[in-house]
């Protein structure tokens, strides 16, 4: 028995570029993902399923409140992040994908903790996508996760 | 509005009606809230703020069940996320 959670393609042109008679798409495959905190499980939150990000990074907000685990008592530098190079401690957090019709499975993930709210939720691969089946068919507008 | 819940919980329909219209009105949302996280509740914005700690507490006082809460990118960001420990496995 599997359970598979839908994903939404959100697609827009750059505003910009587009000024300039350049049609440039920004695509972005997009998730609703819950956390669990001492208080219970958060609502929903629109996250990014980015397949270019090892690890899944969460804004401050989203992590101050949740269960969560540190894993190492020094910050990492991310690069490439915020305006350059950010700071974020790397913990164990529990979050579930939310679907129209169905709940994943909670799963317990390693995630980067920023230290600011400058950034989306970013799901990335460790522990997440290489835990499912991850189908993305644009032509289709088709785009799911699958747990086995 | 009801922060949190026992179980992970499924969203009413209205919140994927509410999803749906975030997304189409994307690129109006990053005209009028660039770079912002956006709460919209009923196909309207409820909230909007570079924090999102300030969104949450103007929502929290608020008869709004399952707002959807999404942070408004204007122009392309790459997120590249490299730490700064590498290896190849």
């Amino acid at each position: 028995m599997s359970t598979k959670i839908s994903l939404r393609f959100k697609t827009k042109y750059d505003g910009e570029l587009l000024k300039h008679g350049l049609q440039v798409r920004v695509i972005r495959l997009m998730a609703s993902v819950c956390f669990n905190t001492p208080m219970g499980w958060t609502a929903s939150f629109k996250a990014i399923v980015d397949t270019g990000n090892p690890v899944t990074i969460l804004p401050e907000i989203v992590h101050r409140h949740i269960h969560r685990r540190i894993l190492h008592p020094d910050p990492v530098s991310l690069f490439g992040v915020g305006r350059g190079e950010v700071l974020a401690h790397l913990a164990e957090i529990e979050m579930a994908f939310v679907g129209k019709r169905q709940l994943s499975p909670p799963l317990r993930i390693k995630a980067y903790l920023l230290t600011d709210n400058s950034l989306p939720v970013l799901i990335g691969y460790e522990d997440v996508l290489t835990d499912v089946t991850l189908v993305s068919a644009y032509p289709r507008r088709k785009a799911y996760i699958e747990f086995r | 509005m009801q922060m949190y819940f026992p179980s992970p919980t499924l969203p009413p329909k209205r919140y994927w009606r509410d999803s749906d219209w975030f997304d189409a009105h994307d690129a109006e949302l990053a005209e009028q809230y660039p770079n912002q996280w956006v709460a919209v509740f009923s196909g309207k914005v409820i909230s909007h703020s570079t924090s999102l700690g300030q969104v949450l507490d103007e929502l929290e006082p608020q008869d709004v069940e399952f707002p959807v809460i999404g942070f408004v990118e204007k122009g392309i960001h790459v997120y590249k996320n490299l730490s700064a420990f590498q290896n190849e496995i």
